[in-house]
């Protein structure tokens, strides 16, 4: 039987071959497992991006944050003279009952020298002792006039449309008028002026300049290059493509193959912040070892030549008879065969470092991109043959992201070296690194420890 | 309506694009089930199935090679994944008979199609999936062997069963001499 003729037939006829079937029925069928709406975009991958740009944000702040604060750290000296007389007016209703220190403050007050010899309510009995209209009063001074270390008694009476504003920009009163108390008050007027009495002198606001100074004395930004090396321990997950996990080739490859270790070599350059913040990108060249093994045992039969018989004479003599037997076998074969996948891949890490001058803690982590994955793999069949797959068994490149993690340690050697060391964990993109028409996806998650060297420039 | 539109449309989500999928391609892909499955039931569950797949992870066909071959590859693995395996361990009694060679071409032309797989339904059902892989779908050996879990040298010598074995099927009375005479 000619070959071709038979199978060009067999795909004429059956390639393209519609069969009828009803497909409104099948369309019913298939609709509702169907999911709504396919997601967009997985939640980690927004979190990874948020990350980064709030990261990305935060560096270019500075700049513009230590402007502000000095502006407002060093405003014009305001000093806030104290009136001859220590003055207090609850003249009318609204300040009594609300405890907002502007509205308080926006009444003028009167005040006679007598009322500064009466003890000022200190204790806590003496305060909780108050009637409610009377602690709101006593809270709204308290508010307006805040303590400095002048031992100058003063209150401040300001108007309503300046009251708004910080108390060391707001201008002195030009004049306090005097109001008539009414006469329901005269029994408070004594312990009023009593809380007045401690009141401080506003002065100038110079202790705020030392913000701007400490921000300025921090630790400048700067640069890092880190080449490093890791060996770590690989994980491997193995899921077929479009079928039931743990089926055909991947459910072999699962049962035959076990996961060895990793080595991974990377250099990383890193933008380092004041504030402890990093980000990090680089190269990471990974090679992740594997080993496929089997024993599979045949029983069978073996022709041997062998004494099969022994003749004794009459006179004692012997001879032996040879002939062929058959001897049961069985024959155990071990074969085993190392595996290897290579990818090379980008990070971007976004870090924070934690500690102090001599040894410092980093947290870093993010996404990590792939540039080249490939490998070398010999398959198992299930009955005791393996071969070594072709060039088009892995994918050239994964285009799925994968992450890579980082917590560790740095020990500066010097200012501008240091020593670190990090347990690293890193895991490939979700699409696995073989070429889909494989069948199958194997996804590696490598954990394991770096060590690298870190010059700052 | 292009095909190419239709994978957009159902990239997108949207049911007017996925219903006009099915509609245009569950015939051919009911074909090919049929080859790979006992009977029309079965065939109509791995179809359903293969839609799903095909509707939901229509991302996975990055436009390589013919949208027709992707969705093929996905029915055929979601039959191969529906089967007993323990057929690649089984010993097959029958023996194929020797006949004539050149009987075969001459009754496949004139073979109804529906024929020719009633004809594909008698091969034993290992045989009959490396049979379909190889003659009629165009595999290699090397990929049947990775695509069901065999060595290379089992499926070679399951197809070399297969075709004597259907050589035998065609010669007999129900499909193959009624026709060539």
């Amino acid at each position: 039987m000619p070959n071709r003729p038979v199978e060009n037939i067999l795909r004429e006829r059956l390639g393209q071959h519609p069969t009828p079937l009803d497909t409104d029925a099948l369309w019913n069928a298939v609709e509702p497992r169907l999911p709504e709406k396919k997601p967009v975009f997985a939640l980690w991958k927004w979190l990874a991006l948020g990350l980064v740009l709030l990261g990305s944000i935060y560096f270019f702040l500075p700049e513009s944050v230590e402007g502000e604060t000095s502006a407002v750290a060093s405003p014009a000296p305001v000093v806030v003279e104290a009136p001859s007389k220590t003055s207090f007016a609850p003249a009318a209703a609204p300040p009594y009952t609300s405890p907002q220190p502007a509205s308080t403050a926006a009444t003028p007050s009167t005040a006679t020298p007598q009322e500064k010899t009466v003890a000022p309510i200190s204790t806590t009995a003496e305060r909780s002792s108050l009637k409610p209209r009377e602690a709101g009063a006593e809270r709204a001074i308290n508010q307006v006039t805040k303590p400095t270390t002048s031992a100058t008694p003063v209150v401040v009476a300001l108007p309503v449309q300046e009251a708004a504003l910080p108390i060391f920009r707001q201008p002195a009163p030009a004049a306090i008028p005097k109001l008539p108390l009414p006469k329901s008050y005269e029994p408070l007027r004594s312990r009023y002026a009593a809380i007045a009495a401690p009141l401080p002198k506003v002065t100038a606001s110079a202790p705020v300049n030392n913000v701007s100074e400490t921000i300025r004395h921090r630790q400048p930004a700067y640069w890092t290059l880190e080449p490093g090396i890791a060996l770590s321990n690989s994980s491997r997950s193995v899921n077929a493509v479009g079928n039931t996990p743990n089926e055909g080739q991947a459910h072999i490859n699962n049962q035959y193959e076990s996961a060895l270790e990793a080595i991974s070599i990377q250099g990383l350059i890193g933008y380092h912040h004041p504030s402890g913040l990093s980000l990090r990108t680089g190269v990471t060249h990974n090679r992740i070892n594997s080993k496929v093994a089997s024993q599979f045992t045949t029983v069978g039969t073996e022709s041997v030549e062998t004494i099969v018989a022994i003749i004794e004479s009459p006179n004692g003599s012997r001879s032996q008879q040879t002939g062929i037997v058959e001897v049961a076998t069985e024959t155990t074969i071990a074969e085993q065969y190392y595996n290897s996948v290579s990818s090379l891949d980008v990070p971007l890490l976004l870090g924070y470092r934690f500690g102090g001058t001599k040894w410092g803690l980093t947290v870093e982590a993010g996404p990590s991109f792939n540039l080249s994955n490939g490998g070398r793999v010999h398959l198992y069949d299930g009955e005791g043959n393996y071969r070594l797959a072709d060039d088009a068994h892995f994918r050239t490149r994964r285009t799925e992201p994968g992450f890579l993690a980082n917590f560790g340690g740095a020990y500066n050697l010097s200012k501008t070296a240091q020593l670190t060391a990090n347990l690293r964990v890193q895991g490939s993109g979700n699409g696995g690194v073989e070429n889909p028409s494989v069948g199958y996806a194997t996804r590696y998650t490598l954990m394991g420890l770096q060590v690298g060297y870190r010059l700052r420039f | 309506m292009t095909v190419a539109t239709i994978i957009e449309g159902c990239r997108q989500g949207q049911k007017k694009f996925q219903r006009e999928l099915v509609d245009r391609f569950s015939p051919q892909l009911f074909t090919v089930a049929l080859r790979y499955v006992p009977d029309h039931a079965h065939a109509q569950d791995v179809l359903q199935d293969s839609l799903v797949k095909i509707l939901t992870r229509i991302e996975q066909y990055k436009g390589v090679g013919s949208f027709e071959g992707w969705m093929y590859q996905v029915v055929i693995r979601t039959a191969l994944n529906r089967l007993d395996r323990k057929w690649m361990r089984r010993e097959i009694c029958k023996e194929a008979s020797h006949l004539d060679s050149s009987v075969e071409p001459y009754v496949l032309e004139r073979l109804a199609t529906e024929d020719i797989i009633s004809c594909l339904s008698e091969l034993p059902e290992g045989y009959r999936h490396v049979f379909n892989l190889y003659a009629v779908e165009g595999y290699r050996h090397r990929e049947i062997a990775q695509l069901m879990g065999i060595s290379e040298g089992t499926s070679r010598s399951h197809y070399a069963r297969a075709r004597q074995m259907l050589r035998a099927i065609l010669s007999s009375p129900k499909f193959g001499l009624r026709h060539a005479k």
